[in-house]
């Protein structure tokens, strides 16, 4: 007893804790509407730590890495070489203590099988730099000396120690030149602790990585360290003036940056999934609460009738709400960090991040548990009004009627809410409006508005599909039919709202599945159609968009070009570039040799036959892709102008191309041209044929042997293989995202469980006839059951529905605007699966309501009021 | 033998300690549901005057417009015209806010079903108008006490309403009508679920904290409930037809019968 006068048998101190008492009243209710906060919290709160981790992991390793650095000099974007000249004009800038040139290698460990190691942490990033020279990221030797010899590297502290390496190992390394043996001299300490989620870093004597990386000349960062008195920001513009354009001169700051803003547009389809989760949670809730309300009428209207006036019965529910939220917003916190966890390991190992350990901030604790609170009084305050609203006489008459009919306001208003994000969303997720800001917010914002108007647009689907398939249940079994059907097909608006859950977030996952199996077919086709090799050298793991992998030494073609299959081997060069020349948009600068590339290459140009767009890259032209076309409003005749620091050098356009590479964001240019602008010399890849069909077989064994005798880093694959690997890329981003909408499907579960178990203590009494006129336990458990079934099929089935007719339509605008062979590929397969989980849904979710409705005691039901 | 309404017979019981005018005083109401041509007109110029200290009886078959008038002197229901005030105050025509205060205030209810809540003790029951009028409980100590002691249930102060028997319920309901001392008790068919043993117990009770000074008005189909109180009013078809004196079951019931067989043949349906 906390009040000491307090009446005896009273424990409640204010009308306040009424609502404890109700919510303990309705534990099954209470514990689904508190999992549905704790889901939306949970991945709120696990999309924003991995947001920050993902901006802290780059801010982490720039402040490693750049310890001492003022100012960072690289070529354009970062892209290709800067001239061996640069580092002698840098020297010459007043301000300038000194400046270092580095040669960067990013080499994979190869195992005692003698076989590269996949992963992120059989990764290696080895620097190459004058060792004697100025000590430009503040790293300390811990343990052993700094490399003296050329077989000699340094391995970062944290690195060195997860594999078990000290002083006197020896680390075997994949390189663009070959496998490499190398001896551990010692283990280094950033000044800033370093976590690249098990990348590692090393460094190595400028001559060691050259050779390694095949990179004879040129820098690929040259890093300043200012005099004192020399702000970064002046000394970076007096270098600006020095070495001209095509040259990148940034302080650490700024390329941290720049690195986090072209992770943002990962950020907004993170924070657009979680979004959909905290939707979904809001929707549990509201329906949850607005049962409540309606089970509540008499004992509202009573206590309106005692004095309760309509502001305290609403704050009184809205209160429940909110304690709810509590304990919901505790558990979506530590369900938040295992989900960060998750998704942080998905994208250490689909996206190739270097993500670091889990950055948990106060902000991002606030920002969940506010959102979650947000999220509940959103979703209890129609409720709250509605229950405020109750007239006092319903303490003496209750309920009457029934709930009223959805009208035509909701379905206009649910049209016009529905059509923008089907019209134009598409754009946005898979076309080129991703860019900017603004681009994103209209394309998240309608695709979310979509979602309301589906909501909205529900009963108007749901009903009518629950009508059609209650008739043959009903045919079948006409008691436990009716009994099935009746509260379903009474109560249309909370039907369709538990239904709605599975409609949107079912819908999602086909938009997915019909995006993914149309741009697979698509690109299956092209490549189908294009690819005139046989076989394609590149580096083990490799990917043309994403983070930069080692390159091919040139050695490695001539090597090949003697192997007596071969009939004709390529390179192919290609970059990716943060911003593509004279565009905004991210995408792929592609190099090739005008003369041999038609030889493994059959794609036919437009603007010009195969022939003269050759011609015309070898004279220095560049063919486009549509996507960068579109984007930039360049055509046939127009001019790309590539500034890298090697040279400015402008291009006519000669043709343009349909490719999915980078959704058509693409500039091909020849080899000459590339190196002329960016320095580059190295190979992506290698295209070769086969000296005759007949010697297929024999070029694959020859190639194969070669790279496993001296280059473990590099693998051949067929045509095959190379398709299965883009397949494999595409479906492990989309399934990354599926897992993420999962979340909101559980959620969608837990609605119907919910409106099951509403149902059941609606027709506890006639539950009880039943079972007092002999109706056995099984028979009530199959009542639940149908109708759970009935619900989540027609919600799947609406969702299936729409999620189709939303993807058809994406794929049609996503293809007059930009990829134009894209072809509409219907996931038959992948449909049935999703109805089949909405059958499995529908019985997971009947599990508990059938049970409770099975036990009840006919006697007590019969009596029920 | 009924008669009609007579204001200055009509009183039995202790007077209103010589006020000059009565505590209720409702005139000329009237209250119809639905429009058009299915509208159903419950109520039709009813004037009725409750005097202090009285426990008056409202009598009527099933549809007469009893319960719409009950709800409309509880200050549930407003009317369509006429006018109801207590202690001279009209309330017919306030807005939602000061009728809520009123509920609070001025009026108890005891209800059919007894609308106890059931997550809530016998005693946070009786506190529960105090509650909802966001008065603290200490106020109320001795005062819930005493109310459960006064209606025979001051050893059940921490059961649940599902640990009550229907009457014991019906009795904790009263204690909560009376918490905070309201100017007149509205009860709906109190004894209506109950069986005759618990209902004749509710209806002593309630005939003694009339005698205590408590005004009430039931709505009954009860007749011997009816002849306790100090009269009964008998409606049909939303108008008042007669009122006979308390005291008497056999008169009430005479008078019932009398009101019943009245009825008009093919009188229109009336519903509240």
């Amino acid at each position: 007893m906390t009040a000491p006068a307090h009446p005896e048998g009273v424990r409640l101190h204010s009308f306040a804790g009424l609502g404890g008492r109700s919510l303990r009243a309705r534990p099954l209710r209470s514990g689904l509407t508190a999992a549905g906060i704790v889901l939306g919290v949970g991945m709120a709160f696990g999309v924003l730590v991995l947001v920050a981790t993902i901006h802290s992991s780059f801010e982490g390793l720039f402040n490693a890495i750049y310890g001492n650095t003022s100012v960072v000099v690289t070529g354009k974007s970062s892209i290709g070489e800067v001239p061996q000249r640069t580092l002698v004009q840098v020297r010459r800038v007043e301000g300038v203590k000194a400046a270092s040139g580095q040669v960067m290698g990013l080499f994979r460990v190869v195992g005692t099988e003698g076989e590269a190691q996949t992963g992120s942490s059989s990764t290696l990033f080895v620097a190459g730099s004058n060792l004697r020279g100025p000590n430009t990221s503040g790293a300390t030797v811990v343990e052993g000396t700094k490399p003296r010899g050329p077989h000699q590297i340094e391995l970062e502290e944290g690195w060195a120690r997860s594999h078990g390496l000290s002083p006197g190992d020896t680390i075997r390394l994949a390189t663009p030149t070959g496998e490499a043996t190398l001896r551990v001299s010692g283990v280094f300490r950033f000044e800033t602790a370093l976590d690249l989620g098990g990348y590692g870093t090393a460094a190595a004597p400028l001559g060691s990585v050259r050779r390694m990386t095949g990179k004879a000349t040129g820098w690929d960062e040259i890093s300043v360290i200012a005099a004192s008195g020399v702000s970064d920001q002046e000394l970076s513009r007096r270098i600006r003036a020095a070495v001209g354009p095509g040259v990148e001169v940034a302080t650490p700051a700024a390329k941290g940056e720049e690195v986090n803003d072209a992770m943002s547009s990962l950020d907004i389809v993170l924070y657009f999934f979680s979004g959909m989760a905290i939707f979904v949670s809001v929707f549990l809730i509201l329906n949850s609460f607005n049962m409540t309300v309606l089970q509540r009428i008499r004992e509202l209207g009573t206590l309106r009738a005692l004095g309760a006036s309509r502001g305290r019965i609403a704050v009184s529910v809205l209160g429940e709400a909110l304690i709810l939220a509590i304990p919901g917003c505790a558990l979506g916190l530590a369900l938040g960090i295992g989900l960060a966890e998750l998704l942080a390991a998905a994208m250490r190992s689909f996206f190739g991040l270097p993500i670091a350990s889990l950055d948990v901030t106060a902000g991002a604790i606030v920002g969940s548990v506010a959102i979650g609170l947000l999220a509940t009084a959103a979703g209890a305050l129609y409720p709250s009004l509605r229950a405020g609203r109750i007239a006092p006489v319903r303490a003496l008459t209750g309920a009457v009627g029934n709930e009223r009919r959805p009208g035509w306001r909701r379905a206009l208003l649910g049209v016009v809410l529905f059509l923008p994000g089907m019209a134009i969303g598409g754009l946005f997720w898979f076309s080129n409006a991703s860019g900017t800001t603004t681009a994103a917010i209209v394309g998240v914002g309608s695709t979310l508005t979509m979602f309301v108007g589906m909501v909205l647009l529900a009963p108007f689907l749901v009903m009518p599909l629950i009508d059609l398939l209650s008739w043959p249940v009903r045919t079948l079994m006409p008691s436990e039919g009716r009994l099935a059907t009746d509260s379903l097909r009474m109560n249309p608006l909370r039907t369709s709202a538990t239904a709605a859950a599975l409609v949107v977030t079912l819908s999602v996952v086909v938009v997915n599945a019909t995006m993914s199996a149309s741009f697979l077919g698509s690109i299956s086709a092209q490549l189908d159609a294009h690819f005139a090799r046989d076989l394609t050298v590149q580096p083990v793991g490799y990917s043309s968009y994403g983070p930069p992998v080692s390159a091919i030494d040139p050695s490695l073609q001539s090597q090949i070009a003697a192997l007596p299959a071969v009939g004709t081997v390529t390179p192919e060069r290609i970059v990716y570039m943060r911003k593509l020349p004279g565009s905004t948009e991210p995408g792929l600068l592609e190099a090739v040799d005008p003369r041999r590339w038609p030889l493994v290459d059959k794609t036919e140009y437009e603007g010009a036959s195969t022939a003269r767009a050759m011609a015309g890259l070898g004279g220095g032209g560049a063919v486009v892709g549509k996507g960068f076309a579109d984007a930039t409003g360049l055509a046939v005749g127009d001019t790309v102008t590539l500034r890298g620091a090697g040279g400015v050098v402008r291009a006519p356009i000669v043709a343009t191309t349909d490719t999915f590479e980078a959704n058509g964001n693409l500039v091909m240019v020849s080899l000459a041209t590339m190196r002329r602008a960016y320095g580059i010399a190295s190979d992506s890849t290698l295209a070769i044929t086969a000296v005759s069909p007949a010697r297929r077989v024999a070029l694959g064994r020859q190639v194969s042997a070669l790279l496993a005798r001296r280059y473990p880093g590099f693998e051949a694959v067929s045509n095959a293989e190379v398709k299965k690997q883009y397949e494999d890329a595409v479906n492990q981003q989309f399934s990354f995202f599926d897992a993420i909408v999962g979340i909101a499907v559980i959620v969608g579960l837990l609605g119907i469980i919910n409106t099951l178990s509403m149902a059941v203590i609606e027709r506890t009494r006639e539950i009880g006839v039943l079972r007092a006129l002999g109706g056995s336990r099984w028979r009530i458990r199959r009542t639940m059951l149908t109708e759970s079934l009935l619900i989540s099929l027609a919600g799947s089935l609406v969702g299936i529905a729409i999620g189709l007719l939303v993807g058809i339509v994406w794929i049609i605008s996503v293809r007059e605007s930009t990829l134009v062979g894209l072809s509409l590929e219907i996931p038959t397969s992948m449909l049935i699966a999703i109805a089949a989980l909405g059958v499995l849904i529908g019985a997971l979710a009947a599990i508990l309501p059938a049970r409770r409705a099975a036990n009840l005691d006919p006697l007590k039901a019969l009596t029920y009021e | 033998m009924p008669t009609n309404t007579d204001r200055s017979t009509a009183t039995v019981g202790e007077p209103g300690g010589g006020r000059p005018s009565p505590l209720l005083e409702a005139h000329a109401l009237t209250r119809a549901f639905g429009g058009g041509a299915t509208a159903v007109q419950a109520l039709r110029d009813v004037d009725l005057t409750v005097e202090e200290g009285e426990l008056v009886a409202i009598m009527g078959p099933s549809g007469s417009g009893k319960s719409t008038l009950l709800h409309i002197l509880g200050a549930l229901d407003r009317p369509d015209a006429g006018s109801v005030s207590i202690d001279g105050r009209r309330y017919d025509d306030l807005a939602d806010r000061e009728l809520t205060r009123l509920r609070g205030e001025v009026f108890g209810f005891v209800f059919q079903f007894f609308n106890l809540l059931p997550t809530l003790s016998a005693a946070e029951n009786v506190l529960l108008p105090a509650l909802v009028n966001g008065e603290r409980p200490a106020r109320y100590a001795t005062r819930v006490d005493s109310l459960l002691g006064r209606v025979g249930l001051g050893d059940r102060a921490a059961h649940l309403p599902t640990e009550l028997s229907g009457g014991e319920q019906q009795r904790v309901a009263i204690a909560r009508a009376l918490l905070r001392r309201p100017r007149l008790v509205l009860a709906d068919e109190p004894t209506g679920n109950l069986d005759s043993k618990a209902g004749g117990t509710v209806m002593r009770l309630l005939r003694a904290v009339v005698d205590e000074g408590q005004t009430v008005v039931m709505v009954t189909h009860d007749p011997g409930a009816a002849a306790l109180a100090d009269r009964v009013v008998f409606l049909r078809d939303g108008q008042i037809v007669g009122e006979v004196e308390g005291g008497d079951t056999a008169r009430v019931i005479d008078a019932f019968g009398e009101v019943e067989a009245s009825a008009p043949a093919g009188a229109e349906r009336t519903s509240t």
